[in-house]
């Protein structure tokens, strides 16, 4: 409701709110064409929401209605106190429990003052009842002498339940009052509880988030034992020829890359180890210049289980086996250009990149190249690539068949164990090279 | 109704029917309505999260048998789809007394007889990967 005015030299309205007393422009306006500016509104729009609240709270005390329409219509202040009155007369009855869950006295006193604040308090002691574990809502029960049949109270305060939370709603008449944001409205406690958990789970879980990983280099940099974590991933990274260092050519674009710090856990809960994992940010990379090819063959489900059942009807041996760091083996064919690892690029001359020789984790193309190495080496050692199935290597020996298939069972799977090899041979037959 | 939820829940039991066979014709039914779910689709789902809570520790057993041969078991409800009178086709493949290959797809056509091709094409991709 204000005072509007079309500007010519702006493209918003010029509004005159009479409860700011101040002019300001927006574009954001929305037309209430239906009320007229010259009624009483404010009364009435209180008024309106009262008469709201009071049917929501009917509807919050759906059990004692029917009770009440029995007694007949009561004068609605009465109604609106409704869950501390309503319950004496019907002790006798079954069908209609007392709300156990919640303290009464102080729930009736809040619906007689302020009827549209109430709600989100009275939520909270309401949620309780949702975590059947809770030993509150127990005792309640146990002590409750109206009630002999347990599970039929349980059920009826679960339906109270659901329309307090459709009740949350049509609360957002009015704005201005959050008061949401003191208390949480289901807070966590009332759903998760580590109570049935063994005491080895526990710890584990209390620990897990102890320690906080850094999310920056120079975070990272701060704590001797991540320092040490990136000393040993460069190390390794270095001994495995991954990179040279080059000036960078003119007209290539170098790639980015950046640090991820992970802790490993043991069961209990205790640190095994750092771990920082150079990952070169594959998003950077463009088709045709740093990468062509992407597609890596991945284990099909079925090859998987006609070797099993062969294995099983054959009596074979399997044996599984996991490569370590599997992508940093692939070789790249095309020409890459990296960033230095953040955290190690002070020692050497500005413009100085690493040339990537083998592949790296984030690369677009590490799983192909990876894929490509171990072809190349099992077709070295006289396995056969089949032709249905790229991923299954077949050897036959003189002793008898070897059989290897080379998997990433799932795209959910590859994060886990990106790189078992399951190798089958008969049980006469020699022990396969691996790698 | 959560549209995403659904499509969450309905690819994890897809990825499930990888190795519960009993489940596939269930999530087969459920997944074609990925694009529009509503509240019984919900409803069905949840239900058969609730068959997967309620037999745990099912899976495939691959045991020593006699045989090597190579069977397959073929089936289709003629018309069985009430929305597109479409048949399902199910099929399953045993080499060697284990259960190695199993399906259930709606069929892409309206048959007017009950056709069961399906099972060629299988048979082939099993003979091509020995």
């Amino acid at each position: 409701m204000c005072i509007l005015r079309i500007l010519n030299h702006t493209k918003g309205i010029q509004m005159f709110p009479p409860p700011s007393k101040r002019f300001f422009i927006s574009k954001d306006v929305t037309f209430n064409e239906k009320e007229s500016y010259f009624q009483p509104h404010l009364q009435g729009e209180s008024v309106r929401e009262e008469d709201e609240s009071l049917m929501l709270s009917n509807i919050a005390f759906g059990p004692e209605i029917g009770t009440e329409t029995e007694r007949g219509i009561k004068p609605t202040p009465e109604l609106a106190a409704g869950p501390e009155q309503t319950p004496q007369p019907i002790a006798g009855t079954e069908q209609v429990p007392k709300p156990t869950a919640e303290p009464a006295p102080n729930d009736g006193g809040k619906f007689g003052k302020n009827l549209v604040y109430s709600r989100r308090e009275k939520a909270i002691p309401k949620s309780i009842h949702v975590q059947e574990s809770n030993p509150l809502l127990q005792e309640v029960i146990t002590s409750n002498p109206i009630n002999s049949n347990n599970s039929n109270e349980f059920v009826l305060n679960n339906s109270e339940a659901q329309v307090d939370q459709n009740l949350d709603l049509p609360i957002a008449l009015r704005k201005g009052t959050r008061t949401c944001t003191k208390q949480p409205l289901y807070p966590l406690s009332n759903f998760l509880s580590f109570e049935n958990f063994p005491p080895t789970h526990k710890t584990f879980l209390t620990n897990l988030n102890s320690t906080p990983t850094p999310s920056t280099v120079s975070e990272a940099l701060f704590n001797r034992k991540w320092k040490q974590a990136m000393d040993v991933e460069i190390e390794a990274l270095n001994k495995n020829n991954t990179w040279e260092l080059v000036t960078l050519p003119t007209g290539k674009k170098p790639v980015g890359c950046k640090w991820v710090y992970t802790i490993k856990y043991r069961a209990d809960g205790t640190i095994e180890r750092y771990k920082a994992r150079l990952v070169a940010k594959g998003f950077t990379q463009t088709y045709g210049v740093d990468y062509l090819e992407t597609f890596a063959p991945v284990a099909k489900m079925n090859t998987i289980r006609v070797i099993l059942s062969l294995a099983a009807n054959h009596d074979w041996d399997l044996q599984q086996f996991d490569v370590k760091n599997a992508f940093l083996h692939g070789e790249l064919e095309e020409e890459i250009y990296m960033d230095l690892p953040p955290g190690y690029d002070g020692q050497v001359a500005v413009g100085t990149v690493c040339k990537l020789k083998k592949a790296l984790y984030g690369l677009k193309q590490s799983p192909r190249a990876w894929f490509g190495r171990f072809t190349k080496v099992m077709t070295n050692l006289g396995y056969k690539q089949s032709q249905g199935d790229h991923t299954l290597f077949i050897k036959h020996s003189v002793s008898g068949g070897v059989t290897i298939l080379w998997p990433i069972p799932r795209k959910e799977f590859s994060y886990l164990n990106k790189n078992i090899l399951l190798i089958y041979l008969k049980k006469q037959g020699r022990q396969p090279a691996n790698q | 109704m959560n549209k995403e939820m659904y499509q969450r829940l309905v690819g994890k039991l897809i990825y499930l029917s990888h190795t519960k066979l009993d489940i596939a014709f269930a999530v087969s039914l459920i997944s074609q309505f990925m694009h529009q779910p509503r509240e019984a689709h919900l409803q069905a789902a949840l239900r058969i999260v609730q068959y997967l809570k309620g037999t745990p520790g099912r899976g495939i057993l691959f045991k020593r048998n006699k045989s090597v041969a190579l069977e397959a078991y073929t089936d289709a409800d003629y018309a069985g789809s009430v929305v597109d009178r479409r048949s399902t086709t199910g099929y399953c493949t045993f080499l060697g007394g284990n259960l190695v290959t199993w399906k259930s797809k709606k069929q892409s056509v309206v048959a007017r007889l009950s056709a069961v091709a399906e099972f060629r094409a299988m048979a082939q991709g099993i003979c091509e990967l020995l």
